[in-house]
């Protein structure tokens, strides 16, 4: 299996098979892969958005919590989550 | 009934094909009509994408043989539409892997027919196989996301663990290998083209082994024939519900070998609009939901699950599109599918493939 450790200076970008895209029926969003769609939730919409390959995971962190001003402590493990899902399935790449 | 919406369009640019795989699900015959032109395509697929549909594939026949695929390309992208190129990859050399990536291409599913060129070329019935590698390489430095899809039958499937190999050392991001299916010229060379039992077997036992020795690094997927299997494959996710096929000559279709289907008489996109053919016509409302089901499917648990299986199956097995799929083991016909097994896993001696030939032109 892949090595799902995420490097907090990485700075995670879109997969080149990946496009992110409005749902024009429900305005959500969802990514868009061979074969594949996957809807995003108000979160991973929130983080996805930020993985412009020039941002730090760390610093999307802090970006999150001043929008919803929460703490980064909060923010945390649901963000991780989110990255490990999307690591493992290959839709972001974590370059250092 | 309501209609679902659907996320995927199939658009089969022509039936034209420098191969002639003797699998190949294309029409045997086809009345030759007049193919869409540009703006008739160009309209698809913004109807496509009003819709609710998400994924284009562009496919054939050989796509590469129409001179406006980036400008199809190019009106998928700016309709949202991710794209995916289904190819032989015959005619796709660099500066048109460039071309058509500048258009917006997101991937490309490159088909080989096995991992060197001797066995590959005789299937393919042309000299194919050194031609498609040079298409990976430019399809890869042009940047597009790469799939291999590899059709396994009798004369392939032993050479699984090469053609593994062979995905991986391409650095293919997907590798699709599929059992044939048994539709088109595919369905005529099926006593040919049907593996053994107990090459099914070990073939299983190999993809299963990689898909985890691979794991993070190729998507394996691999399909079963499903004359082997116990319940049908949930055809497309069931008729009418996810996915439509154009044609080449804007046949609106549920699924691609929709037109072997006897009596069914398909909508045309020059004579009606997308959205009016999906929700409206006869022919995807004919086999929606399960109010069409016989028995045994009709009272059946899993008629939620597979929904009768194919469509296509029962038409040309049974000559009656709504009979229960007849590789289902209750299907009262499961026995015209155990006739043909019984026959191949005890023959010995392999018949000459009929080759695929493309459709003649009506004038």
């Amino acid at each position: 299996m892949p090595n799902t450790e995420i490097n907090p200076q990485s700075r995670p970008a879109l997969a080149p098979k990946v496009r992110l895209q409005t749902d024009q029926v429900t305005g959500k969003t969802v990514l868009l892969y061979p074969e594949g769609l996957l809807q995003l939730n108000s979160t991973a919409q929130a983080v996805v958005s930020r993985c412009d390959g020039k941002i730090s995971v760390d610093d999307i962190l802090c970006s999150l919590g001043e929008e919803y001003e929460v703490g980064v402590e909060t923010l945390r493990s649901d963000v991780s989550e989110i990255f490990s899902e999307l690591h493992q399935r290959r839709l972001l790449v974590f370059n250092l | 009934m309501s209609a679902p919406r659907p996320y995927a369009l199939l658009a089969e640019l022509t039936y034209r094909c420098p191969l002639h795989c003797p699998y190949c699900s294309n029409p045997t015959s086809y009345p030759t009509r007049d193919d869409l032109v540009t703006a008739e395509w160009v309209r698809v697929l913004r109807e496509a994408a009003a819709l609710g549909i998400m994924h284009v594939g562009f496919s054939g026949g050989e796509p590469l043989l129409r001179r406006d695929l980036a400008d199809l390309v190019a009106a998928a992208r700016e309709s949202g539409l991710y794209t995916n190129l289904i190819t032989s990859g015959l005619g796709l050399e660099e500066r048109r892997a460039r071309e058509l990536r500048g258009a917006g291409v997101d991937s490309a599913q490159v088909s080989f027919q096995a991992d060197f060129a001797e066995l590959a070329d005789k299937i393919a019935g042309t000299k194919a196989h050194h031609r498609k590698l040079e298409a990976v390489r430019a399809i890869r430095d042009a940047g597009i996301a790469l799939s291999l899809n590899v059709v396994l039958h009798r004369a392939t499937i032993d050479r699984l663990p090469e053609i593994i190999e062979f995905a991986a050392s391409r650095k293919a991001e997907r590798l699709e290998l599929a059992n044939v299916q048994y539709y088109g010229w595919g369905f005529l060379n099926r006593t040919q083209l049907l593996p053994t039992r107990e090459q099914i077997e070990v073939a299983l036992r190999v993809a299963t082994e990689a898909k985890k020795r691979y794991a993070g690094e190729m998507e394996i997927f691999y399909v079963l024939p499903d004359y082997y299997e116990t319940y049908p494959k949930p055809c497309l996710g069931g008729w009418g519900q996810r996915y439509l096929t154009v044609n080449p000559a804007g046949d609106v279709l549920p699924c691609p070998t929709a037109g072997s289907i006897p009596g069914l008489q398909f909508e045309n996109i020059r004579e009606r609009p997308l959205a009016w053919i999906w929700h409206e016509s006869s022919s995807f409302n004919c086999f929606r939901g399960n109010e069409w089901m016989k028995e045994p499917c009709r009272s059946c648990p899993r008629r939620e699950i597979d929904f009768g299986g194919c469509r296509c199956q029962a038409a040309l097995l049974t000559n009656d599109a709504a009979r229960t799929d007849p590789v289902c083991t209750l299907s009262p016909d499961r026995e015209l599918v155990d006739r043909v097994l019984e026959k191949i896993n005890q023959a010995s001696a392999t018949e000459a493939w009929q080759m695929r030939q493309n459709p003649v032109p009506a004038h």
